[in-house]
């Protein structure tokens, strides 16, 4: 079974942050047919480790695995398009 | 190879999606859907929004601030070309900011001041500096703006220099308050500085500013004296002054006309006038004075000096015991006089200061006199005596010494005015003294040698009248002769009298007779017009006087009497006995209670107040006019009548008369012994046997008294003067008895003969005869008293009698 490493980081419960969230959330398969695994860091309270991972600003979903690492700026509102990113399926319609 | 180009392929690919990364991440930033972003150093994050909202917040208040600002914000580009103006500025200056935007910025500023401030603007802010100061601009309506101005460099985000930002403040009001104050200071400046008062400003001892007056008032430089302690300078004279000052100031907030001494640095003390402020009233301590000071030392000395010298002009004019005055020489006015020239002309100084010197002197009223007076003349004048005219009329002779001086522009003469009245008196009085004494030197020598020729007449008239027996017709003319010769002898005696220069020899005698004697004579000398009455008691007793003398006291009274009745009147002589009582001396020392003959002489002539009263028997008084008399006439008398044991009273008053009465004191002494009166018919006088050697100049008289002598049985031996009497004496071989001698003789005089031969013959006597004796020879001890004496003229009996009495003498 395929696994999938996400670290998505927020600001808090800023509303682009909030949106990532529950963008992520809704585009991740319902069916367990994929291991995600999911890191919310908030930069607010640790801005260090958004700078590890090259992140200067938020909110950015990275995949941390499988690599090679994926950023992804913004409140991921345009789930296919992430999925994409991500190498998921496409949902189906 | 292959692995390179996979590695770089790689990177490729790394690097593309770290492109699309910023694309997308530029994008989300963009499309608004970052939170945060990272701090580039980890250290924290920021929400994108809040951030936002923050740089909003701070831009509107941004915004805010600068278009509602106090202050104008004006913001140039590096050509100082205006790109910002706010509103604030844009009224400051009176214009739109719309005019404003892309003018030059320096075209604001005024004229004057436009380049120097651009350039230094750009000077600064091109350095990168903030600029503060003050500038002119220029208001559109042409007003004068003043700001300060705060100008920052602008820079782009690459550094280089974008122009500048200026916030201007309008400090207009502020700057001409204080330019204003500026001003009135440096008026104030001025006055302190260039005030011809002295002015210096204290604060609690310490001198703080001083101006040239000040320093100059001190005598100190202005270094020495500012910020130095007036007590540590030793300023005051008198501490207490200050304190009374301090007092006074604290009491009224200032005061004024404070009187004090200051002590200068040379030491000199000088009086000033203080007038003292308070600059600066603090509580406690002394306040801030602002001190004015006067000098007072020269007005004071001033002040000082007219005192003293309206005290001079007073003791020296007013109080000066000399009469003097001042008057104007064109005008004659008198116009200054002291008390004394007052006292002296009857009048009060005011009354004096009215009058003209015409007034006072009348012979200046001859116009021709008065001009002699204005004449000018140079310095000191002394003329007199002048006359001068008291205000009761009377004339006072004065002597003048003027001196001429000017006087408020007008000339006048200073004269001191000597009454020499007095002195003029005197002087005529000696005058008549002087002529008296000589005319009776004149008359007592005449006298002495007609005495000498009388005498001659009248003894050889009674020799030749002893031959005639009595009825013959030759006795008759004998005896006219001999009468003519006695009217010639009297008034030789009269003659004598007159001029003090008889015989003064007292005798005891009746003095009835010599009033009676004299009344002929009075007679001549009075005038027909007063009437001369003698009465004479007819038991009059004796006193013992000079009958001379006694003549004269009668005379000299006689004379006076006649001239107290000008007019004519009533002379009357009293001749009695009076018996005076204590009562009667009334106390008086110079009239003893006893016996008395009295002397009255009254007339009825002007009579005398009780202060002539009271001068006449001192010598020189007289109130006849210069050359009427001596003066000496009263005083003679006094001295008479005291002399001979009297006194003498008067009794007078204005318009009844006057009375002398003169008391002799009354001696016992048979009446006949007394006068030896010349007759033709002498009782034949004792001769005797004796020797006299005579001694006679006068021929016709030794040989006379050689003959009565002779005749008398004495053996005479003749000497022509004193030489041949000593060589006679020498040869003489029998005893000389008597020496019978002329006093007054060449070579010697008869006293010096007598003492010399009465050496050789103590035993001779001697008896002097003489027609004229002087005072001074009797004064000057030439006939010592107690010497017998014979007066010429004398009878032929009178010189027997007279020889008898001598020799019949016992020797002393």
């Amino acid at each position: 079974m395929p696994s999938l490493s996400l670290r998505l980081f927020v600001a808090g419960r800023a509303p682009n942050s909030t949106a990532a969230v529950a963008n992520l959330e809704a585009l991740l398969p319902a069916d367990q047919s994929v291991e995600v695994e999911l890191e919310v860091v908030d930069v607010l309270r640790e801005p260090a480790r958004a700078l590890a991972d090259g992140v200067v600003v938020s909110p950015t979903l990275v995949r941390v695995s499988p690599l090679p690492a994926v950023r992804i700026v913004g409140n991921l509102s345009d789930r296919d398009a992430v999925r994409r990113a991500l190498g998921l399926p496409e949902a189906s319609s | 190879m292959s692995s390179d180009r996979e590695d770089l392929l790689a990177r490729i690919q790394a690097l593309e999606r770290a492109l699309v990364e910023a694309e997308e991440t530029n994008r989300a930033l963009v499309s608004g859907q970052v939170d945060a972003i990272v701090d580039r150093s980890g250290s924290r994050a920021l929400l994108l929004h809040e951030a936002q909202a923050a740089l909003q917040r701070s831009e509107e208040r941004y915004r805010t601030i600068v278009t509602t600002a106090e202050e104008g914000v004006w913001t140039v580009d590096p050509a100082f070309i205006t790109t910002f103006a706010n509103q604030r500025l844009a009224s400051m200056l009176g214009y739109e900011v719309e005019e404003m935007i892309g003018r030059p910025a320096d075209e604001f500023i005024d004229a004057a001041g436009r380049e120097a401030m651009r350039e230094r603007f750009e000077r600064h802010t091109r350095a990168g500096d903030r600029v503060r100061t003050d500038v002119p601009y220029r208001r559109k309506d042409g007003t004068l703006l003043w700001t300060s101005v705060g100008a920052s460099p602008l820079v782009d985000p690459d550094g280089r220099f974008a122009g500048s930002l200026a916030m201007l403040t309008d400090i207009t009001e502020r700057r001409m308050a204080e330019e204003e104050n500026r001003r009135s200071e440096e008026r104030f400046k001025m006055i302190f500085q260039s005030s011809p008062a002295a002015i210096g400003i204290g604060d609690g001892g310490t001198i703080v500013d001083g101006n040239g007056r000040y320093c100059e008032f001190y005598g100190y430089d202005r270094a020495e004296l500012i910020g130095r302690n007036v007590l540590e300078l030793g300023l005051w004279v008198e501490l207490a002054d200050r304190d009374r000052m301090l007092a006074m100031v604290r009491e009224a907030g200032s005061v004024r006309d404070f009187e004090t001494s200051f002590r200068r640095k040379s030491g000199e003390v000088r009086d000033a006038l203080l007038y003292v402020e308070i600059l600066d009233g603090r509580a406690g301590g002394e306040p801030v004075l602002l001190i004015m000071v006067v000098d007072t030392t020269e007005r004071k000395r001033a002040v000082l000096n007219l005192r003293e010298s309206a005290e001079r002009y007073r003791v020296l004019f007013d109080d000066n015991p000399m009469p003097m005055w001042a008057f104007d020489q064109e005008t004659l006015a008198i116009v200054a006089a002291n008390e004394a020239a007052a006292r002296q002309y009857g009048y009060t100084t005011r009354e004096l200061t009215s009058k003209s010197l015409l007034d006072i002197e009348p012979s200046l009223e001859s116009e021709k006199t008065a001009e002699s007076v204005r004449k000018p003349e140079q310095g000191r004048v002394s003329d007199g005596p002048r006359k001068h005219r008291r205000k009761d009329g009377t004339l006072l002779d004065v002597d003048v010494h003027a001196n001429d001086v000017e006087l408020k522009g007008r000339r006048l003469r200073l004269a001191v005015l000597h009454d020499v009245t007095k002195r003029q008196a005197l002087e005529d009085q000696l005058r008549q003294s002087q002529k008296m004494e000589a005319v009776g030197r004149l008359a007592g020598g005449v006298a002495h040698d007609f005495n000498n020729l009388l005498t001659a007449i009248l003894g050889y008239s009674d020799l030749l009248d002893v031959r005639f027996k009595t009825g013959d017709s030759g006795r008759e003319e004998i005896g006219e002769i001999r009468r003519a010769a006695e009217r010639a002898a009297s008034l030789t005696r009269q003659l004598l009298a007159f001029s003090r220069k008889q015989v003064l020899v007292p005798e005891v005698l009746d003095i009835g007779e010599v009033v009676r004697g004299l009344s002929g004579l009075l007679g001549r000398l009075i005038g027909e017009d007063i009437r001369i009455d003698v009465v004479i008691a007819p038991d009059l007793g004796l006193v013992e006087a000079d009958p001379g003398q006694m003549e004269q006291v009668v005379m000299n009274i006689a004379v006076n009497a006649r001239d107290a009745m000008p007019e004519g009147g009533k002379l009357l002589f009293e001749v009695r006995n009076v018996e005076l009582s204590a009562a009667d001396a009334g106390g008086s020392e110079d009239v003893p209670p006893g016996s008395y003959v009295m002397i009255a002489i009254t007339d009825s002539g002007i009579g005398m107040t009780p202060e002539i009263r009271k001068g006449i028997f001192e010598p020189f008084f007289t109130t006849k006019e210069p050359g009427k008399g001596t003066g000496l006439g009263l005083s003679m008398v006094h001295g008479i009548v005291h002399q001979s044991g009297g006194a003498i009273r008067v009794y007078s008053e204005p318009g009844h008369g006057t009375t002398f009465r003169i008391y002799l004191p009354r001696v016992a002494v048979p009446r006949k012994a007394a006068l030896p009166t010349p007759g033709i018919s002498p009782a034949p006088s004792r001769g005797g046997s004796e020797s006299i050697l005579l001694v006679e100049d006068e021929e016709p008289l030794r040989r006379l008294a050689k003959r009565i002598l002779d005749l008398a049985g004495y053996t005479v031996l003749e000497a022509r003067d004193p030489e041949d009497a000593k060589r006679i004496a020498r040869t003489h071989d029998g005893p000389i008895h008597l020496l019978l001698t002329d006093v007054v003789m060449p070579g010697s005089s008869g006293p010096e003969l007598a003492a010399s031969l009465t050496k050789e013959l103590p035993q001779m006597r001697v008896l002097f005869m003489s027609g004229y004796t002087d005072d001074a020879i009797v004064h000057h001890g030439i006939l010592n008293p107690g010497s017998h004496f014979l007066s010429k003229p004398f009878a032929p009996h009178q010189l027997v009698k007279r020889v008898r009495e001598v020799l019949a003498r016992d020797v002393a």
